[in-house]
């Protein structure tokens, strides 16, 4: 549903609503580069992240790099965090480590905005995914969807928590500025532009230097497509980025069961309905044949009886008679006796 | 009908008594820890594990085990089944205790509980499965409510309005069976979204008919089971209608539950053949799926289909209570074990003891509930007065 | 602000996102789901308004035998 069909592709940015039609976002909306290659692990980004979030401040400051030893994921203070991958993982000649920037992708089509049941989450026209948390029932549904697990809750706070996550500095970016982290980057490892530029640029760094990226921009088709991309020296699963999430958007994972809600209620209403007409059907045919079988039964048994009392009746009136006739003949033989006794005196 | 009274000797300090009294007390404590402390003072939920056993046990356990009303009221009034009559209202609030107990649960569980109804009134995620779960879960416990008040207005003697109820019951019932087939499934559906999250052998795209069918076991299956305890603890309870349909019930549950059960294990069969997933087998979760699909599946299948060939009814009243225990195996499977399975064992989730106590707060609560009613209301008897309707 | 913003994703005929043209079509799904349940409600009353159980048969069939 609503995925690429055969070849219907509208030109242009109007997407109209058909069953094949495919959607290629909005046209203007921003994004932003991150070249694995170029970064150093420096944690400027987190400074800056922290400083124009106005998020707590750390137990560890922003300058102490040994944090980078263990792996550390986003957290309800941190939107963004740098890890460091040894160096023995990469293929590439240079001994050293991988430093890869963790944030919210900024999903073309986000699987928190899916997920969300009050439409917590919008995708601007922007680029930028951004959360309202006036509305946040703090259900962390969004926490399960999100295939990048960057979403983040303050289970700590007992009346207002919320979720937190990078905002692509939203509020900045309308105002013509650069998000934080792309500001405060020293060495160019974040480009911040429009998509479709992002794209050419990452495109061209692959086809001028092959030896030094993976042939593979991270984000141009994962989940549908993020507006945060990755450049690579070295393979995206080695440095805790996912290549088994596949191109489907999140939406499109669960149109297949919220299809199926209206025609179970179009149709169940119309199926139960008629089970019961037949059952209740057969339970009156069924009682019908019971009450005809005793009727018939009763009647059975009533011919039965006026049967036997015909016969019962012919036999007593046939006795009857017989015992007339045998009354009669002693009678008249007696007459016949007395009138003979009479005669003889 | 025998009806001993319930002005007894009896003391109000019955170990039971005294041990949910505990229970209950804990539960208040817990609860102002939950709500002046937050989620992190009471549970082990994490950035990593957002849902823990309040979801997994109390909303999808408590939803499914509840399936029992829609399953009962649609055998008797929709197929005509009526020599299953008088488990109907054990069946009904049994589901609508249930339904209340989850929404209950999820007061805890979500950050900012009175803010439950903005889905509705304030703005609407028509994309979410988790609105159609609310939407529907909220609209069947109306309608759960609606059909137990019968037995609630015999009880206070109000004829009239009994009366008007009972007409609704044909109505009722559809609606129950539809707003049931949509939620049983939606809570399945949720987690089509999270397909890089979900052990291949649990995730399908068919979750949302795997779910709403073991629903339909689960509420065979509670049925049997309730009516074992309800027999043993409140078996002076029970009218001669009640014990007379009672071994027609056990066998005719019986019956169905072992042919659902079936079915149910072809299509996971089938599921896995359509996403070519047996190569998982060969594995630690493999292994705990087949302990799920032939311990909890086919094994409670072949049972139930035993029991009814032989009229045993001890042994189908045992593997109801064994089916049981499957339906939470695999909804527990499906959200917490096979959930994050590709997680490092130390970002694995396990609750909380607060977290667990807090669920038995709520499970006890139910049940005192459920005591109080079914020893004062005709659940488990006809009212003399209604006799025969 | 939810409401307003409704309004005005209805009133846009082009959709950018999968996720905003499903939310608009699931919206319209859901309020025809409302109405279909009430519509067939009372379209079975006056489906079975005369059924022959309710009903006084004014013209009852002759009896024979």
């Amino acid at each position: 549903m609503g995925a690429a069909g055969a070849g219907t592709l509208l030109k242009g940015t109007s997407a109209q609503a058909a069953a094949n039609t495919h959607f290629t976002g909005y046209p203007n909306s921003y994004a932003v580069l991150h070249d694995i290659t170029r970064c150093v692990g420096c944690r400027s980004c987190e400074a800056a992240c922290n400083a124009v979030n106005e998020l707590p401040k750390p137990d560890k400051p922003f300058t102490d790099l040994s944090v980078l030893e263990s792996r550390r994921r986003t957290t309800a203070k941190t939107y963004t965090v740098v890890n460091k991958f040894p160096s023995d993982i990469q293929t590439t000649p240079s001994e050293k480590p991988v430093y890869v920037k963790k944030q919210c992708n900024h999903c073309l089509e986000p699987a928190c905005a899916s997920a969300c049941f009050v439409r917590a989450f919008h995708k601007t026209p922007e680029g930028a995914v951004i959360y309202d948390p006036s509305v946040c029932v703090g259900c962390r549904y969004c926490m399960i969807a999100c295939p990048f697990e960057i979403p983040t809750y303050e289970y700590d706070k007992a009346l207002e928590p919320r979720v937190m996550k990078c905002t692509m500095c939203y509020p900045r970016i309308q105002k013509g500025l650069l998000p934080g982290c792309v500001q405060a980057c020293p060495k160019e490892a974040l480009t911040f532009g429009k998509r479709k530029e992002i794209l050419d640029i990452a495109r061209e760094r692959i086809r001028r230097h092959p030896e030094r990226y993976i042939d593979h921009i991270y984000g141009e088709r994962e989940m549908g497509g993020t507006s945060w991309l990755y450049l690579s020296g070295v393979p995206f699963a080695s440095i805790g980025m996912r290549e088994d999430l596949g191109v489907t958007p999140a939406p499109e994972l669960t149109s297949g069961a919220l299809g199926a809600v209206p025609i179970v209620v179009g149709l169940w209403p119309v199926l139960l309905t008629g089970i019961y007409a037949i059952s209740k059907r057969k339970e009156k045919v069924s009682e019908e044949e019971r009450r005809e079988a005793v009727e018939a039964a009763l009647a059975r048994a009533r011919e039965q009886a006026e049967a036997e009392k015909a016969a019962a009746l012919a036999k007593a009136q046939k006795e009857k008679e017989t015992a007339v006739q045998q009354a009669v003949k002693k009678a008249l033989e007696e007459a016949k006796k007395k009138a003979e006794q009479e005669g003889q005196a | 009908m025998s009806e001993t009274t319930t002005v007894s000797n009896k003391s109000v300090w019955t170990p039971f008594n005294l041990v949910a009294g505990i229970i209950v007390a804990i539960g208040l404590v817990l609860t102002v820890l939950r709500f002046t402390g937050g989620l992190a003072a009471v549970t082990n939920l994490s950035d990593d594990n957002p849902w823990g056993i309040w979801i997994g046990f109390d909303l999808l356990c408590g939803v499914a085990l509840a399936a029992g009303g829609y399953v009962t009221s649609a055998a008797v009034y929709i197929f005509g089944l009526k020599r299953f009559h008088s488990a109907v209202r054990p069946a009904i609030l049994t589901g609508f205790l249930g339904y209340a107990l989850v929404v209950f649960a999820l007061h805890y569980d979500v950050g900012r509980p009175w803010r439950l109804p903005y889905p509705f009134v304030v703005q609407q995620g028509t994309t979410s499965l988790l609105f159609e779960v609310g939407a529907c879960v909220a609209l069947y416990l109306t309608v759960l409510f609606i059909e137990f008040t019968p037995a609630a207005l015999e009880w206070l003697g109000l004829k009239r309005a009994r009366n008007l109820v009972v007409k609704l019951t044909m109505l009722l019932t559809i609606f129950g069976v539809v707003l049931s087939t949509l939620h049983q499934s939606s809570l399945g559906a949720l987690y089509l979204i999270a397909p890089s999250k979900l052990h291949p052998l649990w995730y399908s795209t068919y979750l949302p008919v795997y779910f709403f069918v073991s629903s339909i076991i689960a509420g065979l299956s509670m049925v049997l089971f309730e009516s074992t305890l309800s027999h043993h603890y409140f078996g002076d309870k029970l009218d001669e209608a009640h014990k007379r349909e009672s071994l027609g019930v056990t066998l005719g549950f019986g019956k169905a539950a072992s042919l659902v059960l079936a079915g149910y294990f072809i299509i996971k069969v089938i599921g896995m053949a359509t996403a070519n997933t047996w190569h998982y087998l060969n594995s630690g979760y493999g292994a705990w799926f087949l302990v799920e699909m032939l311990g909890f599946v086919a094994l409670p299948c072949f049972l139930y289909a035993v029991g009814v060939r032989d009229r045993n009814v001890k042994l189908i009243r045992y593997t109801a209570a064994w089916t049981v225990l499957g339906i939470v195996v695999n909804r527990f499977n499906v959200s917490l074990v096979a959930f994050n399975w590709h997680l490092p064992s130390s970002q694995r989730y396990f609750p909380h003891w607060m977290e667990i106590m807090i669920s038995v707060f709520i499970v006890t609560v139910g049940i005192l509930v459920f005591r109080f009613i079914v020893t004062r209301m005709p659940i488990l008897y006809e009212h003399p007065e209604y006799h025969g309707h | 602000m939810g409401i307003k913003r409704e309004r005005a994703l209805f009133m846009e005929s082009t959709f950018f996102t999968l996720q905003d043209f499903m939310t608009f079509t699931k919206g319209v799904t859901y309020i025809l789901m409302v109405v279909a349940l009430i519509g067939i409600t009372g379209f079975w009353l006056f489906l079975s308004g005369r059924d022959e159980d309710d009903a006084v048969d004014p013209h009852p069939p002759e009896h024979h035998g």
